[in-house]
């Protein structure tokens, strides 16, 4: 039995609810977005009582649907002030949808200074004083609760930065090797650590597997579906090989690689930085170059990383967080981002906003640039500590520019901007600008098009085609993102068509329904509208559908481009 | 003419023993085309699926037919993505 389930912290109480019928078809982002948008009052402080912080798996996730097993999150921003929704692998989501549950909803905030854990098993919630784990890293805090429950339960969790509240943190997922998956941008962390939760475990014991309403059909759509994960050259080669660093000597081939916070779109060290560098290190050290973040992933597109003496370093070590400390900061030792992102993991603060604001901090002295060991110093003894300039460093790259009085500062909406310079790459700009999430390249991944080849090309330099691209993108991931499905089907779905209607052929086998492709893109837009609507309401202007000035009066080198779409261009996005 | 190849991804197998940054330097007669270049290194032209000359795109109907000028940086790769 399907159910929405409510943990309020103001009196330490749970619910369990029927899910209303207007929730009925949705699932993941569409959840998330939906309950956030009609029970969060847009202008309230997003560490307050009146936020909430939302749990959803997706509409496939739990099923036997190859990369189902992502799990959204929702809340009011505290680093954007809008809404926000992100999602992560790891074993969390498909225990929620084992158990039924479609919604978890944390509600308020307790009295006085004590933490909490909340576990949720068959017909049980219990809220929980925690004393042992708190101030404790990622890696610990899953150590110690799995060995407490004596069984792999889930574990979703803040780190010391999340108990900070700092702009910059991150909620943690533990994936099936109890390693971290990242809830990460938009200071979701922080909304947690306000409600004072520092874990919540999940035990799915006693459950029966979650059944198709027509299991014949949904098999047969499962095997179509997954077969074009494998077929096509990006999902089922290039991916599991390289992982996404992959796309750093791309990038930097194209111009687009945003080299020393922002200032050239090719970095010369970036053979040093590469997902082919990466691949050859973690063979040689005895570590995985292709490993699933959740239970049923096919793609593979993870990894563990090992340090020189073959031991355990990172997992999940990503495109924009070597781009983030490599190219943008101009640190070309792999083992250095690789333990500057354990400790990342560990403390719990986004890699994306944290390896921006470091980009910031180096031009604005704070350290110099390459400076590596400094990095990693300051991750672990500055923010994970919580000094004074700790608290600096963790409110993000555009907090961490106005102390400084710097203008250089990469942010739309306060989000720092990832791995794609928005001049060379102009699609994926109009999704930063645009995007209701703030900066944010997997809200509309238009790199796929005007870089990679697939689904077309539009021509990354020129502004011709890029607002229908991004658009068309942004309504399509936010369909994606309710599904419960990684992104990385996209690549598939965009240049193989039995993809998308396997995928919709699952969803109708699974509830007995009968979606069209048309409904699913109305699905789509009907999240981003609701979204755009809570901006508004939060008090974000079209003003705010901007990139920074700095954009469109630097050229950036090599192809010496601006950013160079009108006001009026940009606003077109909304025409739908 | 003299042209740099770059070759990326499952490509690098294609490049000679011992190259460096994924980068080789190849001699090429006048007006020689990207097949005439990856020729060279016995790169099968089934694999490319995106190529750039200086830093831009050349599109899918012109793999077989662009032709090449000295001093070109001729970048080469396999299907790849992430995100």
């Amino acid at each position: 039995m399907d159910k929405i389930v409510r943990v309020n912290m103001s009196d330490l109480s749970s619910k369990t609810e029927a899910v209303p019928a207007e929730w009925l078809g949705l699932g993941g982002r569409a959840m998330t977005s939906t309950i956030v948008a009609k029970e969060v009052p847009p202008t309230c402080h997003a560490l307050g009582a009146n936020n909430k912080l939302v749990f959803s798996p997706g509409l496939l996730t739990g099923t036997a649907a190859a990369n189902s097993g992502r799990l959204s999150a929702g809340a009011k921003s505290p680093l954007t002030g809008g809404i926000k929704e992100c999602n992560a692998g790891g074993t969390a989501a498909r225990m929620l949808a084992k158990l039924g549950i479609r919604a978890l909803i944390v509600e308020g905030l307790p009295k006085g200074d004590k933490w909490y854990s909340v576990h949720i098993a068959k017909d049980a919630v219990t809220i929980q004083e925690e004393t042992e784990l708190v101030g404790k890293g990622n890696y610990e805090l899953v150590n110690k609760v799995q060995t407490r429950y004596g069984k792999p339960v889930a574990v979703v969790s803040v780190g010391p930065a999340g108990e900070m509240k700092m702009l910059s943190a991150n909620i943690s997922v533990a994936d099936p090797e109890s390693h971290i998956r990242s809830l990460g941008r938009g200071g979701l962390g922080a909304v947690m650590g306000s409600k004072k939760i520092k874990f919540i475990s999940i035990d799915e014991t006693g459950v029966p597997p979650v059944m198709p309403k027509d299991a014949a059909k949904f098999k047969e759509a499962s095997r179509i579906f997954a077969k074009t994960l494998l077929d096509h050259p990006v999902s089922g080669q290039g991916l599991p090989t390289y992982g996404t660093d992959v796309l750093v000597n791309i990038l930097n081939e194209a111009g687009g690689l945003p080299t020393r916070n922002f200032t050239s779109g090719q970095y010369e060290a970036h053979d040093k930085i590469s997902g082919e560098t990466m691949h050859d290190t973690i063979t040689k050290r005895g570590g995985v170059p292709t490993h699933a973040c959740h239970p049923g992933c096919q793609i593979q597109c993870s990894q563990i990383y090992n340090d020189k003496d073959g031991k355990y370093l990172t997992s999940g070590f990503e495109y924009e967080t070597i781009w983030g400390l490599g190219a943008n900061c101009c640190i070309d030792d792999l083992d250095d981002i690789a333990m500057a992102d354990h400790i990342m993991d560990d403390i719990g603060v986004d890699s994306i906003e944290t390896a921006v604001m470091f980009g910031v901090a180096m031009e604005a002295g704070v350290l110099p640039f390459g400076d590596g060991k400094g990095v990693v110093r300051m991750l672990r003894d500055e923010i994970g500590k919580g000094t004074a300039l700790g608290r600096v460093l963790g409110g993000g790259a555009g907090q961490l520019g106005r102390i400084y009085g710097m203008t250089r500062v990469p942010v739309v909406k306060n989000q720092g901007i990832p791995a794609y310079d928005p001049r060379a790459v102009k699609g994926i700009g109009v999704t930063y600008a645009m995007g209701t999430m703030g900066a944010d390249h997997t809200s509309g991944y238009a790199v796929a098009t005007n870089i990679l080849s697939v689904g077309g090309h539009v021509d990354p330099l020129s502004k011709v085609g890029q607002i229908e691209l991004a658009r068309n993108l942004q309504i399509a991931t936010a369909a994606i993102d309710s599904t419960g499905m990684c992104l990385f089907i996209a690549f598939p779905a965009l240049d193989i068509p039995e993809c998308l209607s396997s995928l919709i052929d699952m969803i109708n086998a699974q509830f007995g329904i009968h979606l069209t492709g048309d409904d699913v893109t109305a699905l789509g837009k009907s999240v981003l509208k609701i979204e755009h609507q809570f901006n508004l309401d939060a008090g974000l202007t079209k003003e705010d559908d901007r990139l920074p000035e700095f954009f469109s009066k630097e050229a950036l080198p090599p192809h010496n481009v601006v950013w160079d779409f009108t006001p009026a261009e940009l606003d077109s996005f909304w025409n739908f | 003419m003299k042209i740099k190849l770059r070759l990326y991804a499952t490509l690098q197998k294609y490049l000679p023993p011992g190259t460096v940054n994924s980068e080789t330097t190849l001699e090429l007669p006048e007006a020689a085309t990207i097949p005439d270049a990856l020729g060279v290194l016995a790169v099968p032209m089934t694999l490319p699926h995106i190529i750039f000359i200086n830093g831009r795109h050349v599109l899918r109907p012109e793999f077989s037919t662009r032709q090449l000028q000295d001093g070109d940086i001729l970048g080469v790769f396999p299907a790849i993505g992430g995100g």
